[in-house]
């Protein structure tokens, strides 16, 4: 290797130990994921269609539960009644 | 990195913030390697961004095969990009470096007048040429792996190595 072949591969490894910090800079994250949203290729219906089913899961556990509570309730309510007409008739 | 792969599985499924997960892994690497091709932060920001929402249409579309992992993908992808945008450049004004933010302290300083002294230097090498020799003494890759990356014969990088360097001999002579 001739002088200035060296000098060629020592300015190369000077620049490249030197460039070797190089990150993106604070923001640029935020940037790219904006520039994504705004891009057009974020397809807003799978998004809200991933956002909405939880809460559509989270609906239907809560009619579930609902409905049980209304049939309990119901039944507890007609057994009440029964026994309050029991009630009356031994007083006749 | 499986968990990279993960998330582009969930990118595939619409979850948005797997891909920002993608992002916070892999900018860093991917903007310095753009950097040091095309010898401007800005620009190569700007290139790496693009890159970023070609992934995210081709990982909704079922397009990211697998056939290599998702980072050595991401930086096939750069790489392309910041081919183009050395072909179609056409030299704008450099900004005052003191005006551009989120370069802090010493190492940030450093970094920036060896970027412009980078670019600079090669500026009169051919694209691919470039692209070659950042991959290959800046980066740290194999020739096969550079071959894989720009689509190209080992035989082909190793010419592109030999006159790049060619080409920066005869930049110095003419200079000096």
């Amino acid at each position: 290797m001739d002088d200035e072949s060296r000098l060629i591969e020592e300015r190369l490894e000077r620049l490249k130990l030197a460039t070797e910090g190089i990150q993106s800079r604070s923001g640029f994250e935020q940037r790219v994921m904006m520039a994504v949203l705004q891009s057009g290729a974020f397809d807003w219906r799978s998004g809200l269609w991933r956002v909405g089913r939880y809460g559509l899961i989270v609906s239907l556990v809560a009619v579930a539960l609902a409905t049980v509570f209304a049939v309990q309730g119901a039944s507890r309510a007609d057994e009440m009644q029964a026994m309050s007409y029991g009630t009356v008739d031994l007083e006749w | 990195m499986p968990s990279l792969e993960n998330a582009a599985d969930r990118v595939q499924q619409g979850d948005l913030e797997a891909f920002r997960e993608i992002v916070q892994a892999t900018s860093d690497q991917l903007v310095r390697v753009a950097a040091r091709v095309i010898g401007d932060m800005a620009e190569a920001e700007d290139v790496v961004q693009e890159s970023y929402i070609s992934a995210y249409q081709a990982l909704t579309q079922g397009q990211f095969d697998r056939r290599s992992h998702l980072p050595a993908w991401l930086r096939r992808i750069v790489i392309n990009r910041a081919i183009d945008a050395l072909r179609s450049r056409r030299r704008r004004p450099r900004l005052d470096d003191s005006t551009e933010a989120g370069w802090d302290g010493s190492a940030g300083i450093e970094s920036r007048m060896a970027l412009a002294e980078l670019g600079d230097w090669m500026n009169e090498l051919v694209p691919e040429q470039r692209v070659t020799l950042v991959l290959s003494v800046f980066e740290g890759m194999s020739n096969l792996e550079i071959a894989q990356a720009m689509g190209c014969s080992e035989g082909a990088v190793e010419q592109r190595l030999v006159r790049a360097r060619v080409a920066l001999r005869q930049r110095s002579q003419k200079n000096g």
